[in-house]
């Protein structure tokens, strides 16, 4: 089954090249069948691990990974993926902070492997920073493009449209709450919800 | 129906003893606080709403002064005028722990305030239900208070009034006494059309149908941000929906919380980083702290505090403090903080362990730590 799932997503990854971050996303959840579940959270973890076959693994110091970047004074990394070894690392420091923020970063890593692994530069390693991950509202707004890419992917998989669209007037729009379900952190929650133009002015960051 | 949603008036409020308003011989804050509950009440008069709604804290005590009764009953006497009813709830500041003394919301009851102070009550004007839940000690009674209220079916909106914080929202209020805090459930679930809630000194709007006001005066500096304003709701129009809501927005004593980043400088150089984060902001009646970051002990020792007075002379108050990082040791005084830790950690590293990398390692759950602190503060 895993062999199967690898080679669809092989060819999912072709696609991708032409797709939009969220319709990537949204052909993954169909593609491992998550598309129709209607409640939240999306268990991103599975889709990592089982369905596309990546190894997701926690290190405290990313830089100390074999094949990481040079450590650079007061520069922090979040994420990386090795898609030569199809693995994803995960800083654990922010994953003991916040589940949250773990699963947003492993989504993160994946939209890489979805969208940018095959794009001609960056079939390499990837390397994503503290500011690259989505975290802060601001910081979720002005990456750099293909970070930018993999955090809209990130979102549309963790909080897919519809499922927040049915959802949040469920629960009159309670950001926090919505978080808590989706099982994201409540900055991941808010940006969603400001991106899809659901939040009037006075709820608005 | 059009109404005025306030909460955290906190009549009677002090701050800085010794600091009068030179007209009124009273403590400066308290005029503050007084000069915004008018304010106040100047745009609800103008506005015409039908209703002010009051959710909790109105005074700063259980037990307020007679100058701040006073000032209570001017605003109300000015509503009454208007012919605009208004309803008003406990808060933790002016619900008594001791019940037998009375409540002085009996006091306002014979003034024609309709008031929540023992236990729920539900008032109707014109063609709206106000559901009027006061403090409660204990949360899960008022959970089931809560719980246990049933909207009007014949009346054209349903207003729940509140007065606690919420699960895992930072709060922004300051000394608290007896506060209870809701889980985000009890007001999402909660079937009314508008939740008007108080506590929360900074305005928030939890859900979209869910609105902290915030304190009209900063009371303190967990509330330097944003602007402080007149809530009004129009109950006609669906929640979210443009007109839904409406801030006018108060003039507020200038409050500043400055953090400056004094690492490698003197004791010059630290006044001279003041001044520079001062910038153009106006100081003239301010309230003003500064927090001196990555300050080196002896620096500290140096400094001459009358230049702060001097540049800080025409503010209400102002306090010039250690920042949260504390005071460092100088290059005299041995080595750095940080490279201490690096020393201490070598010298003790088992054999076969990357101890650069432990180190590193170490130093991050330092800085996470730190940002913690930096981002708790912040909220």
């Amino acid at each position: 089954m895993l062999h199967d799932s690898h080679a669809h997503n092989v060819a999912l990854t072709g696609k991708n090249l032409r797709m939009s971050p969220e319709d990537a996303a949204v052909s993954l959840l169909r593609a491992a069948g998550l598309a129709g579940i209607a409640a939240p959270p999306i268990d991103v973890l599975y889709l990592a691990e089982e369905h596309v076959g990546l190894d997701v693994q926690e290190h405290a110091d990313l830089f100390a990974v074999p094949g990481a970047p040079p450590r650079e004074s007061g520069a922090r990394l979040s994420g990386l993926l090795f898609p030569e070894h199809r693995r994803i690392y995960v800083n654990a420091v922010e994953a003991k902070r916040s589940h949250g923020r773990k699963l947003f970063t492993v989504a993160h890593e994946l939209g890489h492997w979805h969208l940018h692994r095959g794009d001609g530069t960056a079939v390499h390693t990837r390397f994503c920073s503290e500011a690259d991950v989505g975290a802060a509202p601001a910081r979720l707004k002005s990456t750099q493009q293909i970070e930018h890419e993999a955090n809209r992917f990130a979102a549309a998989l963790l909080m897919p449209e519809p499922m927040v669209r049915s959802l949040a007037p469920a629960v009159q729009f309670n950001v926090r709450l919505l978080a808590q379900r989706f099982d994201v952190s409540v900055p991941a929650m808010q940006v969603r919800l400001e991106a899809l133009n659901m939040l009037p002015d006075y709820m608005r960051r | 129906m059009r109404i005025i949603h306030l909460a955290d008036t906190h009549l009677g409020f002090r701050q800085f003893s010794g600091k009068f308003d030179p007209e009124r011989k009273l403590n400066q804050r308290e005029c503050d606080v007084y000069d915004a509950w008018h304010r106040a009440i100047d745009i609800a008069v103008t506005r015409e709403v039908d209703a002010v709604i009051h959710a909790g804290d109105l005074f700063d005590s259980s037990r307020p002064s007679p100058r701040a009764m006073a000032e209570a009953l001017d605003g109300l006497a000015r509503l009454r005028d208007a012919a605009i009813p208004v309803i008003a709830i406990a808060g933790n500041h002016s619900t008594p722990r001791f019940r037998s003394g009375g409540s002085v919301f009996e006091i306002l009851e014979r003034f024609g305030l309709h008031a929540a102070w023992r236990e729920p009550q539900t008032f109707r004007v014109a063609d709206v239900a106000f559901h009027a839940v006061p403090h409660e000690g204990d949360g899960a009674q008022m959970q089931e208070d809560i719980a246990g209220l049933v909207p009007d079916p014949t009346a054209a909106a349903n207003v729940l009034m509140l007065h606690a914080g919420l699960e895992a929202v930072p709060t922004s209020t300051y000394g608290e006494v007896n506060a209870i805090e809701l889980s985000q459930d009890v007001i999402a679930q909660a079937p009314f059309d508008y939740i008007a809630m108080g506590h929360l000194h900074r305005f928030q709007a939890p859900q979209i149908n869910a609105i902290y006001p915030g304190s009209l005066e900063r009371l303190d500096f967990a509330d330097v941000d944003g602007e402080k304003a007149v809530l009004e709701v129009d109950l006609s129009t669906p929640a979210g929906a443009p007109g839904f809501l409406a801030r006018h927005t108060l003039r507020t004593r200038p409050m500043l919380d400055l953090l400056v980043d004094c690492s490698a400088c003197d004791h010059e150089a630290v006044v001279h980083a003041v001044v520079s984060a001062v910038g153009d902001a106006a100081v003239d009646g301010a309230v003003v702290r500064v927090r001196l970051e990555e300050l080196q002990r002896e620096v500290w020792g140096a400094l001459d505090f009358g230049r702060f007075d001097e540049l800080f002379g025409s503010c209400l108050h102002h306090t010039v403090q250690v920042g949260r990082t504390g005071l460092r040791a100088g290059p005299e005084g041995g080595v750095e903080a940080e490279l201490r830790f690096d020393a201490w950690a070598r010298g003790r590293m088992p054999s076969g362990v990357d101890s650069e990398a432990v180190i590193a390692i170490a130093q991050n759950y330092l800085k996470d730590a730190s940002a913690s602190e930096v981002e708790a503060d912040a909220a």
